[in-house]
């Protein structure tokens, strides 16, 4: 009887807990755990959090998180879909601070990991001149002497 | 009641989140994320993308395809001829979706990125416009030009027209909207022959009028076509000062690229044409002709030389007279080089002027000449035309020049080799500059390496290259393969003169040492005698040295020429009379059968069996000899009699050469019987002798009568046959075989005198032989006292044993 009452207990104080408390944890409050996890190079773990994230993204911050999600996916080997996480930021929020180094993050993939020469001379080709038009020289050096990495096109 | 409430609130609110749960493909709008991605030229990433997101919607498809069309069109580079027709592709299929979509929510955006790929992509990027607007009619770009033409009423209109959408990259296409229907417009007016002239100066207005505002309002390379195309219009329109400021602010601006200069500058001949004529455009191009001789740009100076063309024709000139505007960039001494721009110019000649009648200029005649010998069905015409081109005296000296080559180049085609080699060196003495003679020398040196090609011809052309050109950077390559020619031609001291004198840092030095130590081994081993073929060796040795020395050490040294070296090197050691030392040189060579190139073996194993000579290790060598014969027969032909002759030597003192004697001629005349060819003389002499100094005179008899059968004359053989016939006949007490011999002592005794040697021993053997007979020995003690009263010392000390015997048995009876 004891052990029913306790279990019932239990039962009520989960229930409402759960109806008393946010809805949901905040933006920050999920970016932070997600931190935590890539500093401690969890990448898997990272992704998988991430994943359930993004089946339901509706109250997260859009670029801050597909940036970690990105390192996230590159981290747990998961390379294509980070390549197309990472252009996620660039293509859609073209104006926040994470677009020009999630591109640049995908066109070194596109370059080292996937070895589409084509592909990664357009995208630093594009990040060059965004960062040149940010008037950010030193990250447009840095752009350039990753560009000047990208094998010659075939004549 | 209340804790079912809460219950009930907590399920009411995962129902509710359940039901707003937005997952980042739906917040995330996929149509701008694929017209990003193929921006970004993301071929793999929309690839990756639709694969992770089957769909059955036919639209969506189709613009899961459109983004792959456009990503890999971005991935070419813009000057890239492969990219256009992408793009047309793209533009083709995506308008097919707005024509089966009249109704689709997002049907505007697609008409805006119809104009904008179209626009800016097609037209602008890349140089497309230039080449329409400015250069010949090409066939290339006519659907391209079809869409312009209609562009802005097609999709320009409509897009204005839809809908605004909530979206970055949609906002961005439709701030640029006006700007692309007006220029789009003005090249319509520009292209469209049919237009009416109300019409078109209606649409010129309205360029002129709302072009330059789109310009103030956009950045980038966009703003400063506005302005160029701006200027265009306003010079249709006569307002030359505006026209002349709106070009002059664009190609002035400091993001404005060379492309986008070219174009304002060529606008700007539009502006100057249309105020002042044809010769007021000439002289605009003039003005910046100088600004495009560099090298790099060669694409802008045939379009100068297009627009060139296009004005003379404007002004009624002929084509053949119009077309030698493209001569000009024949003449610049720093466009590219010759061998780029020739081609370029002889098509642009072609596609400009119809084919040459009878009056055409020399250099129309010239270029359809270089165009017709291409093909063999109608090169004939070709040559004709160019022989007609070189007789017109207008005809310019490069022109001239490229006609000779031509004309060389068919015959050659035609496999008229000597023809062809004629015209080169004509072309290398008529040649107008220096670096035309270069490149008449390279043809020469490169039709001297055609197949089948005479090589004295051959050898001709290279020398004539190597005279012409003594510094072309080719010039080691050429003196190579004249050298080979040489050495092919058995012209072995001319060979190695090249070859020799070629200086060390050469490009074909390292490449040639190897021919060269070929030819040094055949030039030394081609003298006549011994003591010949030592000098020529020893003459050898410093060069020899200092291929050793270079490649000492150098891996990359091909192993034939490094075997070639050892093998030189133990040659050297057997004439400096070290033997021990050239055998360690070749021993490890022979023995490592697979490291030894196939052609070096028979030259390794020559060495080899004449150290093992030099070294008394009889045996051995006759065994090299065998290996040997099996390879290269006559180099071991040539090997025998001196082994042969030092064994037998040796086997005068050393009784283990004597006793191994009998075996190794009996190995070694089965060797020689083998041989396909007939074997040397001396080899069969050597042989003769070597079975006569075994007393196996049956053996000695059958080599001498094959000697005899060849030479039959020869005097060794006849006295070897004597010899053996001699041997044999008292061996077996046989007479007729003596009495045969006897015969041909006779002869030779007659033959000879008695100053030679053969004179004594045939008398003794005839003596002998009367002896062995015992018929007519009557005839023997006053026989040798005649010969002493002559001649007291009998021939001398070889014979006075003879002599003695004879003269002890048969005393002379006074």
């Amino acid at each position: 009887m004891k052990r029913f009452a306790a279990a019932v207990v239990t039962l009520f104080a989960g229930a409402l807990g759960a109806a008393l408390a946010p809805p949901a944890e905040t933006s920050a409050t999920k970016l932070a755990a997600i931190d935590r996890l890539l500093e401690e190079s969890r990448y898997t773990e990272a992704a998988a959090a991430c994943d359930q994230i993004a089946g339901d993204s509706a109250d997260i911050e859009l670029p801050g998180f597909l940036m970690r999600y990105g390192r996230a996916l590159r981290g747990a080997g998961r390379i294509e879909q980070a390549i197309e996480t990472y252009l996620r930021v660039t293509v859609h929020f073209p104006e926040t601070p994470e677009s020009l180094p999630c591109l640049v993050e995908a066109a070194t993939l596109v370059r080292d990991r996937s070895r589409r020469t084509d592909e990664a001379r357009v995208m630093f080709q594009a990040a060059l001149v965004q960062a040149r038009a940010r008037g950010d020289a030193r990250l447009a050096d840095q752009i350039a002497g990753e560009l000047g990495r990208v094998p010659e096109r075939a004549p | 009641m209340k804790m079912n409430g809460v219950l009930a609130a907590g399920a009411t609110w995962m129902i509710a989140a359940a039901a707003t749960a937005q997952g980042l493909d739906q917040r995330l709008d996929e149509a701008e994320f694929l017209r990003g991605l193929s921006d970004l030229g993301a071929e793999s990433v929309i690839e990756h993308f639709g694969h992770t997101r089957p769909t059955t919607d036919p639209v969506t498809t189709a613009l899961r395809t459109l983004a792959l069309l456009r990503a890999d069109a971005m991935n070419d580079d813009p000057a890239d001829p492969a990219r256009l027709p992408k793009l047309v592709t793209l533009l083709d299929q995506r308008s097919r979706l707005i024509e089966a979509h009249p109704d689709h929510a997002r049907r505007g955006e697609w008409l805006l990125e119809e104009m904008h790929d179209l626009v800016l992509e097609a037209w602008l990027r890349g140089g497309t416009s230039a080449n329409v607007m400015f250069g010949l009619p090409d066939p290339a770009f006519d659907r391209l030009v079809g869409l312009m033409r209609h562009a802005a009423s097609r999709f320009g209109a409509q897009a204005s027209a839809a809908p605004e959408v909530e979206i970055d990259s949609v906002r961005r296409m439709r701030e640029r909207l006006p700007a692309l229907t007006l220029i789009a417009t003005l090249v319509a007016t520009e292209l469209d022959g049919t237009m009416d002239a109300q019409a078109r100066l209606a649409l010129q207005s309205q360029v002129a009028e709302k072009l330059p505002v789109e310009a103030d309002r956009l950045t980038g390379a966009l703003a400063l076509y506005a302005r160029i195309y701006a200027g265009i219009a306003l010079a249709r329109l006569g307002r030359f000062d505006d026209a002349e400021q709106m070009l002059r602010d664009a190609v002035l601006h400091p993001d404005a690229d060379g492309l986008v200069k070219f174009t304002g500058r060529m606008g700007a001949v539009i502006n100057r044409q249309v105020r002042g004529g044809v010769a007021a455009g000439l002289e605009a191009i003039d003005s910046f002709e100088h600004r495009y001789t560099a090298p790099d740009q060669l694409y802008f100076a045939l379009l100068l030389a297009d627009q060139r063309f296009r004005l003379h024709r404007d002004r009624g000139d002929r084509a053949d007279v119009a077309a030698l505007s493209y001569l000009r960039l024949l003449e610049g001494g720093t466009l590219a080089p010759r061998a780029t721009v020739a081609p370029l110019v002889i098509d642009r000649i072609v596609r400009a002027a119809p084919p040459a009648d009878g009056e055409a200029p020399g250099g129309v005649l010239a270029a359809w000449g270089l165009s017709l010998i291409r093909h063999p069905e109608s090169r004939a015409r070709g040559v004709e035309y160019l022989s007609r081109a070189l007789e017109d005296a207008t005809l310019s000296p490069p022109m001239a020049h490229l006609a000779r080559l031509g004309a060389a180049e068919a015959a050659a085609a035609e496999g008229d080799h000597a023809g062809a080699a004629r015209r080169l060196v004509h072309a290398i003495e008529m040649a107008p500059k220096p670096a035309d003679r270069d490149e008449a020398a390279q043809h020469a040196a490169r039709l001297a390496a055609t197949e089948g090609i005479e090589s004295e011809l051959a050898a001709d052309l290279v020398a004539a290259a190597l005279t012409s050109s003594p510094s072309h950077p080719e010039s080691s390559w050429w003196r190579w393969r004249l050298a080979e020619i040489h050495a092919q031609n058995g012209s072995l001291v001319e060979a190695r003169q090249l070859l020799a004198s070629m200086p060390a840092d050469a490009p074909a030095w390292a490449e040639s040492r190897g021919l060269l130590l070929d030819v040094l081994w055949a030039w030394a081993e081609s003298g006549a005698e011994e003591s010949i073929r030592r000098d020529r060796w020893a003459a050898s040795a410093e060069t020899i040295g200092a291929i050793d020395r270079h490649f000492e050490g150098h891996a990359e040294i091909d192993p034939a020429t490094r075997s070639l070296i050892a093998v030189a090197l133990a040659r050297l050691a057997l004439i400096r009379g070290e033997p021990a030392d050239a055998l360690r040189g070749v021993d490890p060579l022979v023995r490592d059968r697979d490291a030894l190139p196939e052609a070096v073996r028979p030259r390794a194993l020559v060495v080899q069996m004449d150290a093992l000579r030099d070294l008394g290790r009889f045996a051995e060598a006759a065994a090299a000899l065998r290996e040997l014969a099996g390879l290269a027969p006559p180099l071991a032909d040539r090997g025998v009699p001196s082994l042969l002759r030092a064994w037998q030597n040796a086997a005068a003192t050393d009784e283990g050469a004597k006793a191994s004697l009998a075996q190794g001629v009996t190995a070694i005349g089965s060797c020689v019987d083998a041989f396909e060819q007939a074997p040397a003389p001396d080899t069969l002499l050597a042989l003769a002798e070597a079975e006569l100094a075994l007393e196996r005179w049956t053996q000695a008899l059958a080599r001498f009568n094959a000697l005899l059968a060849e030479q039959p004359n020869a005097a060794e053989a006849l006295i070897g046959k004597g010899e053996a016939l001699f041997g044999l006949g008292r061996s077996s007490g046989t007479e007729s075989v003596l009495a045969e011999a006897l015969t041909l002592f006779k002869r030779i005794a007659a033959a000879s005198r008695p100053a030679d040697r053969t004179y004594w021993l045939a008398e003794l053997r005839m003596l002998q032989i009367l002896d062995s007979s015992g018929r007519g020995a009557e005839q023997i003690a006053p026989r040798i006292a005649a010969l002493r009263a002559t001649h007291p010392s009998l021939g001398g000390p070889e014979f006075a044993d003879g002599f003695a015997a004879l003269d002890a048995k048969y005393p002379l009876v006074r």
